[in-house]
């Protein structure tokens, strides 16, 4: 069984045929978690009893004839996304010895199809940074060159399927955290509408712009994926409903007399060499296809970066409240009152980014600092939304690269401002809530990612226009590890 | 905006986070870097009429009333829980 060889969908005609088992399927990936993740460090725990369980009984209902598109399916899980009975540790200290008590709603309805838990990945610390340098369990390597970051923060799921360690992977993305490493690790990565899937079970950064991801080997598999996990749930109070007719109605968009929008704003940013030529390429490739370039308009964009970290920073001091080690996390020792064991269960309990984070965040909240940073910032997000309807107007759908330059080295990005830069593309999508998807393009040897956005809900029109892409693009190399 | 040492420390104390004095000159450093990026919002002249919030926002609602919770997935819950007695949590004394 050669692992790069496989997606979902070929895999789906050879467990339905019989012709391998999902036991069989379980093990290889398993084997090859094994084999590379003292090297890559994509995964922080592998459930493998778990796994092979659910894979027995995964076989059992494909014999009986079940048919179901993920029926079978080894996957992983970002480690801020709950699984019951196995740690969920959010890349932190404080959560280090965390067993979730039940699971996230897209686990269960993974679960609940076939899909096959293999553990969980990597990432940085409560998904804060764009590396996974920021995880409190060492970062993950990028499967292309294990001297550079495999961007963030999902980055040990977008390294894992890279290096063919799941068939898919779910992340979360709250301003690029699926796109990014999607990006630098050459897969494609998934973020779904605001709305679309539930976050009920994802340990909260941004309420108001975190959703669960989809890391795969392309757009259709991330689309298979997607019609299991999304729906409306009642534990999250901002889901909807999309009909089928609703969700089908984009479904065989094509290129061919679209409006594809370049927004005129995105030109100031500096693109790599590499970057620029890949999204040139990308831009024939769409005319090729038959779709005609438009410039739009995104005025406000410029200041997305900018309002997303008031915005950003605001909810995690308020959601990172609630880690106080008194429900969870680790009691420190020796405290002499219950405020002295609040403060230092979080100093060693977080890491230097979240407090940062923690910080800017409960100064943009306080008292005579609110209206100057966090009301403006929530208006120009606003203003961004109004932006892009309007945009919209003009154009199907609008094409940027995923991330200014391909994948950097370790340590190359220790200025927090020069990390939060690495947002850039992604965050006005997050802020705007969007659907959006990186496809990759290699370039030399390191990929590159190209971004689509398209309107709210039109989830169906992304994806199927990112699978055209990849028809155009075509067969990509992979990375030697 | 620069924020002083006292800004920072006063700022964690809300946060109850507890920083070394390298911890407050660091942070003091990146945050004064952060907030010079983030002041370019101070400029911008928006429209008027432009809200916080979506205006097409409804709330959800759902009775008052107690949901049970399958009783392993509770002991499991309580059992995350540094300390805990039976069905309760142990923390310090809040009054001395």
């Amino acid at each position: 069984m050669e692992l790069k060889e496989l997606t979902i969908s070929n895999v789906r005609t050879k467990l339905d045929s019989q012709e391998i088992t999902a036991v069989e399927l379980t093990k290889a990936y398993l084997k090859q978690i094994k084999k590379l993740n003292r090297k890559l460090k994509a995964c922080l725990t592998v459930d493998e009893k778990g796994a092979l369980t659910a894979a027995l009984a995964a076989d059992k209902r494909i014999t009986a004839g079940e048919k179901n598109s993920l029926l079978g399916i080894p996957f992983l899980a970002k480690d801020n996304i709950m699984t019951k009975g196995l740690k969920t540790t959010a890349g932190s200290k404080i959560l280090e010895k965390y067993i979730a008590p039940y699971d996230a709603t897209v686990i269960h309805r993974l679960k609940e199809a076939g899909a096959i838990l293999l553990g969980k990945t990597n990432l940085d610390e409560f998904a804060h940074g764009s590396s996974t340098e920021y995880s409190a369990f060492g970062p993950t390597k990028n499967p292309w060159d294990i001297s550079r970051v495999p961007g963030g923060s999902s980055g040990g799921s977008a390294a894992a399927v890279a290096a063919d360690m799941c068939l898919f992977a779910l992340g979360t993305d709250t301003g690029g955290s699926v796109r990014h490493p999607a990006a630098f690790c050459g897969v494609t990565g998934y973020k779904p509408t605001y709305g679309l899937c539930s976050r009920f079970g994802l340990i909260a950064m941004t309420s108001s712009t975190d959703v669960p991801g989809i890391l795969a080997k392309n757009a259709s598999d991330a689309q298979v994926v997607l019609k299991t996990i999304m729906g409306i749930d009642k534990h999250d109070a901002t889901t909807v409903t999309l009909t089928q007719a609703q969700f089908n109605k984009n479904i065989n968009f094509r290129f061919k007399g679209k409006k594809i929008g370049i927004p005129k704003e995105f030109a100031t940013i500096t693109l790599s060499p590499e970057v620029r030529k890949a999204f040139d390429s990308t831009i024939a490739l769409i005319k090729k296809a038959g779709g005609k370039i438009v410039s739009v308009s995104l005025p406000l964009v410029p200041y997305a970066v900018a309002a997303y970290y008031i915005i950003t920073p605001s909810e995690i001091s308020s959601n990172l409240g609630r880690f106080d080690a008194l429900r969870f996390g680790t009691a420190p020792k020796g405290s002499k009152n219950l405020l002295d064991y609040y403060v230092q269960a979080r100093e060693k309990g977080f890491g230097p980014e979240v407090k940062r984070r923690i910080i800017l965040g409960t100064f943009a909240l306080s008292a005579g600092y609110v209206d100057a940073y966090y009301r403006q910032a929530q208006k120009i997000r606003q203003a961004i939304n109004t932006d892009f309807d309007q945009a919209f107007k003009k154009c199907d759908l609008i094409v940027t690269p995923s991330t200014p330059s391909p994948a950097f080295k370790f340590g190359a990005k220790k200025n927090p401002l020069a990390m939060y830069l690495e947002d850039i593309f992604s965050v006005p999508a997050s802020l705007a809530g969007l659907p959006a998807i990186s496809i990759p393009i290699v370039s030399k040897s390191l990929p590159i990612g190209i971004q689509l956005i398209g309107s709210r809900f039109e989830d169906s029109k992304v994806l199927a226009a990112a699978e055209e892409l990849e028809k155009y693009i075509g067969l990509l190399p992979k990375p030697k590890i | 905006m620069i924020l002083s040492e006292k800004d920072i420390k006063h700022i964690a104390s809300l946060a109850r986070l507890e920083l070394t004095d390298r911890e407050v000159q660091q942070y003091r450093t990146e945050l004064g870097g952060i907030l010079r990026y983030v002041d370019q919002l101070q400029k911008v002249r928006l429209k008027k009429n432009i809200s916080r919030v979506e205006k097409k926002l409804l709330n959800v609602l759902r009775s008052d009333v107690v949901l049970e919770w399958p009783e392993a997935e509770r002991e499991q819950a309580l059992h995350q829980a540094p300390d805990h007695q039976g069905r309760l949590l142990k923390v310090k004394r809040i009054l001395n």
